[in-house]
């Protein structure tokens, strides 16, 4: 009992004296307990690690530590590999701004290392279409300047001296050939599409939109002009082999929708016709509503569909037509000039075995010229028998004579002819008397 | 056909699009997508049996830095001025868009569209603004979109 009761009060001396260290000794025992249990649990060391893994990870990668950037860059790729297997479409949403900003980083920052690696890929197809297109444009060219008897090739060299545009400029600017297969006129303050034009089979798929639109773009390019210059706005938009040519005017603008840039032939032709449109309509211009079932929108349409349809008649095709046309007119006239020049020389050399002849026959060197169906004899003669030689071999030709004939050949003539006619006469007046001793 | 030209304005992300594509194409979607210059769309009307278009113009939000071209408010017949409900910028911002399309389309008619109407509950709702021609809509839950629309249509076609 004794025993008992001296435990006891040992026991309640200890609980006394180490209160303190039993109740430390607990909490390091249960920290004991739990901590065994988390280091025998995979579960729990994940648990635990994983809050933390991300902080890690970006340290060791902001000390650039080798051993897990080499570890990392193991698996990143099968990682990646795996993803683009699995959804590639996920993938690409995940890298497309990633991407973007890396390539522009890249391009900023190693610009020759980029044009390095990029240029055989798309130097060479660069090359391509610039090589096709400059084909086109020398073939085109080439066919201009083969036309040797084209007229336009002289209007061309005129042209040229005339503007002070060398040849090959407009030469250039003729290769276009630019076809107008849209024309609308637009209300310039709605931007809504008064009437419209379309070449058969070339119609603007919802032309209102359209309108709409290219009125909006118009407006947009405008108003940042009017802020840097005064007094202009936009006349030609191009996209691809597409062209918009916009001329404005009043209440209204056209637009010509080509295959190609209009050169100054056409934007002329584009500008006469619509000044002729807003000269005629402009009231109507003026007051329109909105409303395209308006009389004057139907004649309107009209005009402006024969406009495009006269194109045709112009067109690059009928162009070689009327050149072709051109062509046979100028070697028709190339043959008659030459026939002209063959019969000239021919009469040359007739003319010329004459004189030969003239002067083989009298000694003297007479000229033959000719005018119109007569000939004409030129030169000093000596003796009157040359005269008469040159008589004889002209029989039967229609000539002038213009010879200068010798003067004391004249005067011995004279003398010879008064002395004939002296004794002329004599003989009249003897004849005279006989008849009168008779009667 | 009479056709005209309808501006829709505002300030930025107010959902002018998502009203337009919610009128026309009777869509919604979540993600926001600025537009960049000018969107147009048509849609036709009918009113007292005759067929009408509306050309709307869809336009860029304005932000301090960046104002609306003014040849834009050019020959409009009618406007719809959008805010968001949930931003008060936006509804001050209002006044700012109808005195510049009133000084350019003089007596041209307008309505206001109050978007977003489904971000405000019920309690908010009754504490709303009472304005003249506005309307409480939301693409999200197509609320009012179309009387919005028809509203304007009716106040420029039966001009």
């Amino acid at each position: 009992m004794s025993d008992i009761s001296e435990k006891s009060e040992l026991e309640a001396l200890k609980a006394l004296l180490f209160e303190d260290e039993f109740q430390h000794l607990e909490k390091i025992t249960s920290k004991l307990q739990t901590l065994e249990t988390e280091t025998k649990s995979t579960d729990e060391i994940t648990q635990i690690v994983l809050k933390h893994f991300d902080d890690i990870l970006l340290k060791k990668l902001a000390q650039k530590e080798s051993k897990t950037i080499e570890v990392l860059s193991q698996y990143l790729s099968k990682i990646i590999a795996k993803s683009a297997s699995g959804n590639k479409l996920e993938l690409s949403y995940a890298l497309q701004s990633t991407i973007a900003s890396v390539l522009s980083k890249e391009v900023e920052n190693n610009k020759e290392k980029m044009i390095d690696a990029l240029y055989p890929i798309l130097g060479g197809m660069i090359s391509r279409y610039v090589a096709q297109a400059i084909k086109e444009m020398m073939d085109s060219i080439n066919e201009k300047i083969e036309d040797g008897f084209s007229l336009n090739k002289y209007k061309r060299k005129v042209k040229a001296k005339v503007s002070g545009v060398s040849e090959t400029e407009l030469l250039l600017e003729e290769s276009s050939d630019a076809t107008i297969y849209s024309l609308f006129v637009i209300h310039k303050k709605s931007g809504l599409l008064i009437a419209e034009a379309n070449l058969e089979n070339k119609e603007i798929g919802d032309p209102h939109m359209v309108a709409s639109m290219a009125s909006a773009i118009k407006d947009f390019i405008n108003d940042w002009i009017q802020n840097h210059e005064e007094e202009s706005s936009v006349q030609l938009v191009s996209y691809g082999k597409e062209t918009l040519y916009i001329e404005s005017a009043g209440s209204v603008y056209i637009i010509a929708f080509l295959n190609a840039e209009p050169d100054y032939e056409q934007r002329s032709e584009i500008n006469t016709f619509f000044a002729h449109l807003v000269k005629r309509y402009s009231r109507f211009f003026q007051t329109f509503n909105g409303d395209d079932s308006a009389l004057e929108v139907k004649i309107l349409s009209q005009k402006m569909q024969a406009f495009i349809d006269a194109q045709r008649k112009t067109s690059p095709q009928t162009k070689k037509e009327k050149k072709s046309m051109a062509k046979y007119l100028v070697w028709l006239l190339a043959f008659g000039a030459l026939f002209y020049v063959y019969i000239q020389v021919e009469q040359y050399y007739a003319n010329y075995r004459l004189e030969q002849s003239l002067l083989q026959k009298t000694g003297a060197q007479i000229r033959v010229t000719q005018e119109e169906d007569t000939l004409q004899l030129w030169g000093e003669l000596s003796s009157m028998e040359q005269f008469y030689t040159i008589e004889r071999i002209m029989k039967g030709k229609k000539f002038i004579n213009r010879l200068e004939m010798p003067v004391e050949e004249i005067d011995h003539k004279i003398s010879t002819l008064q002395k004939e006619i002296e004794e002329l006469k004599v003989l009249y007046s003897e004849k005279k008397s006989i008849k009168g001793a008779l009667k | 056909m009479i056709r005209k030209k309808i501006l829709l304005l505002g300030d930025f992300n107010v959902g002018k699009t998502s009203l337009i594509r919610r009128y026309i194409d009777k869509t919604f979607s979540e993600k926001y997508l600025t537009t960049i210059g000018v969107k147009i769309s048509k849609k036709e009307i009918e009113l007292n049996h005759e067929i009408y278009e509306m050309l709307i113009w869809d336009i860029e939000g304005a932000t301090p830095q960046k104002s609306i071209p003014q040849s834009y408010y050019n020959g409009a017949s009618g406007a719809i001025f959008v805010a968001d409900i949930s931003r008060s910028d936006t509804i001050e911002g209002l006044d700012a868009h109808i005195q510049t399309f009133n000084y350019l389309n003089p007596d041209r008619p307008y309505v206001i569209a109050y978007n977003k109407i489904d971000l405000l509950n019920e309690e908010q709702q009754k504490e709303l603004p009472n304005r003249h021609n506005a309307f409480f809509t939301s693409a999200k839950t197509d609320t009012q979109v179309e009387e919005l629309f028809t509203h304007l249509a009716q106040e420029i076609f039966n001009d």
